[in-house]
């Protein structure tokens, strides 16, 4: 498969477009005839996507396109969090986009999985975690989270509160989130449940009106989801930078404790993807209790923050649920926001109340996430989509994890963003990071790859 | 050479939040500088803060530091080391994404560092 990279470092239109012309007209002269193409805006090029879109379109009407926003890219040897990357490939097998839109995430995964089919080999998709609508709809959160919250204090019972966690996860689920294994759960079941999806689980790192975009065939896609599926020589690899799981709860509670800084049992009351106390209070006002440097965020601050582009959803503490079933970890940073009752980007059911309040440590260094690469089974042109979070943790150390890749993939583009989920029905059981079967996620420290290959098979 | 400076300094300067790029020789001599809000606005500042920066210079030189930072007000100054005699000042507002511009910061003195030593 032919790929080629097109990208500008530059936020400016008028000074990007001619950047990117100059290369499109390049690849054109040389013949270069791509079937599809993903195109990744940034922070400071997202403003402009209807113009960037129409720049694309107007010189590849007919490939199979798919775009969002990310953190940041890696190009050759070059990491920008500036300006616009495409990927633009001639794929030698099928490649097709699809997209649903809705509020409802079984509906839109399940319609989209049945559009879909099970012929292909490989899905890459693209979907709100958190999806950050308008100031007014924030604004109906935060009333909403103070009347739930109420209703919440006032029950006696444990069972009692958890109902009205569930009633609440439900006004999350229609108005913000799409939960990580539901799409995931929902998407495998209705594609047969035998292609590796991979899931960009969006959510910027600085979060505003509007964000994430998403956009397909050139289209803004909203709430919903899109996928480009591909048949043919592709590969989808997953990995993650902890240690094997446990084989009881205790057990992973002793990685847990032995791999992250401050580890601390806790109990919580959690149901659906609220979670509504730890250790008795609040979760927003724990972290505050904890770690006394955060200060109390109102709504006035939060609003004008997200509508500025300046809300940080990073953080460096969370808490590690620990499952029932597979004894897995899953981790949900915690935000210091004005809430009550904590939206949580995955469904907490299938986990103990037990867990552990942690921060973030990312042990082996950046070289740690370049690990994926060893995973490798075709030679071609790589797509990985590492964690953001390695950006505020390494800084320029980031560079660390492009050198280290060096040796195993030549041709790639490396894009930074939320840390993404995979679906794979032939994966190591022992992974620390399974949501459920055959699904992984956490919300740091896990990477993918998509790999195109050529017709020579490395291994 | 000196238009591909340019370029690349004139790339960065434009970051939000992004007030001056600086290309410092390292006995604090400014060889190029690309500013994002008038001069007026930063003069004062630049005067007031030319001795420390000049120590930081010398700092970076005989420390061989990989960078050096410090915080003026709301206003955050940002010193890398380009090659062995450039160095390149960044003086930001504090609310610019700190750990972003850290990693757009590299990559442009990894650009600089290539024409420079050529």
């Amino acid at each position: 498969m032919r790929a080629e990279i097109v990208y500008t470092p530059k936020n400016d239109f008028r000074e990007g477009k001619s950047d990117l012309e100059e290369r499109i007209k390049e690849l054109k002269l040389s013949g270069f005839d791509p079937n599809f193409m993903l195109m990744f805006l940034t922070a400071g090029t997202f403003k402009d996507w209807k113009r960037y879109n129409e720049l694309f379109q107007k010189h590849f009407p007919d490939v199979e396109m798919l775009g969002c926003v990310i953190e940041g890219y890696a190009a050759g040897d070059e990491i920008w969090t500036r300006g616009i990357v495409a990927l633009l490939g001639e794929f030698d097998g099928e490649v097709k986009v699809y997209f649903e839109r809705g509020n409802k995430v079984e509906e839109v995964c399940s319609r989209l999985g049945a559009r879909i089919g099970e012929k292909y080999d490989s899905i890459l998709a693209m979907f709100p975690a958190f999806y950050f609508p308008s100031r007014l709809e924030f604004a109906r959160l935060f009333i909403n989270d103070r009347l739930y919250y109420r209703r919440y204090r006032g029950k006696e019972t444990v069972e009692e509160k958890k109902e009205v966690l569930k009633e609440y996860s439900r006004y999350l689920e229609d108005h913000f989130i799409f939960p990580i294994d539901k799409v995931l759960r929902y998407l495998s079941e209705s594609t047969g449940k035998g292609t590796p999806i991979i899931g960009m689980n969006l959510m910027p790192m600085e979060a505003k009106v509007g964000t994430p975009v998403i956009l397909a065939d050139y289209k803004e896609v909203g709430r919903g989801v899109a996928a480009m599926c591909l048949k043919g020589k592709v590969n989808t690899v997953y990995h993650d930078i902890y240690p094997e799981r446990g084989n009881s709860f205790e057990e992973t509670v002793e990685i847990i404790n032995s791999y992250f800084s401050n580890a601390e049992e806790v109990g919580v009351i959690k149901a659906g993807i609220a979670v509504g106390e730890i250790n008795g209070m609040p979760p927003v006002e724990f972290l505050r209790v904890k770690r006394a440097a955060y200060e109390k965020v109102d709504e006035e601050r939060f609003l004008d923050s997200v509508e500025r582009g300046k809300l940080q959803t990073v953080t460096p503490y969370g808490l590690a649920f620990i499952s029932k079933k597979y004894y897995s970890v899953v981790l949900l940073g915690i935000i210091n926001s004005p809430v009550n009752l904590y939206p949580s980007l995955i469904s907490t059911d299938d986990f103990y109340d037990r867990c552990m309040f942690v921060g973030e440590t990312f042990r082996g260094g950046p070289q740690n996430f370049a690990l994926i690469s060893k995973k490798k089974e075709l030679s071609g042109f790589d797509l990985y989509i590492l964690d953001a979070d390695v950006i505020p943790a390494f800084g320029k150390g980031v560079y660390k994890i492009i050198e280290s890749l060096e040796g195993e993939s030549k041709r790639k583009l490396c894009v930074f963003t939320m840390a993404p989920s995979v679906y794979h029905p032939k994966l190591d059981k022992k992974i620390f990071s399974m949501l459920f079967e055959n699904s992984f996620f956490s919300s740091a420290g896990t990477n993918a790859l998509l790999e195109f290959g050529n017709s020579e098979i490395k291994k | 050479m000196l238009s591909a400076i340019s370029r690349i300094l004139d790339t960065l300067s434009m970051e939000e939040g992004v007030k001056m790029v600086v290309l410092y020789r390292i006995d604090g001599v400014p060889l190029f500088a690309k500013l994002n809000v008038p001069k007026r606005e930063i003069a004062p500042t630049l005067y007031w803060l030319e001795g420390q920066i000049k120590e930081m210079l010398y700092q970076i030189s005989t420390q061989n530091l990989d960078e050096a930072s410090f915080k003026f007000g709301r206003t955050v100054i940002m010193l890398y080391p380009v090659s062995r005699t450039t160095v390149l000042g960044i003086m930001a507002d504090e609310e610019a994404s700190a750990y972003k511009l850290d990693i757009d910061i590299k990559t442009s003195c990894r650009q600089i560092g290539k024409l420079v030593t050529s």
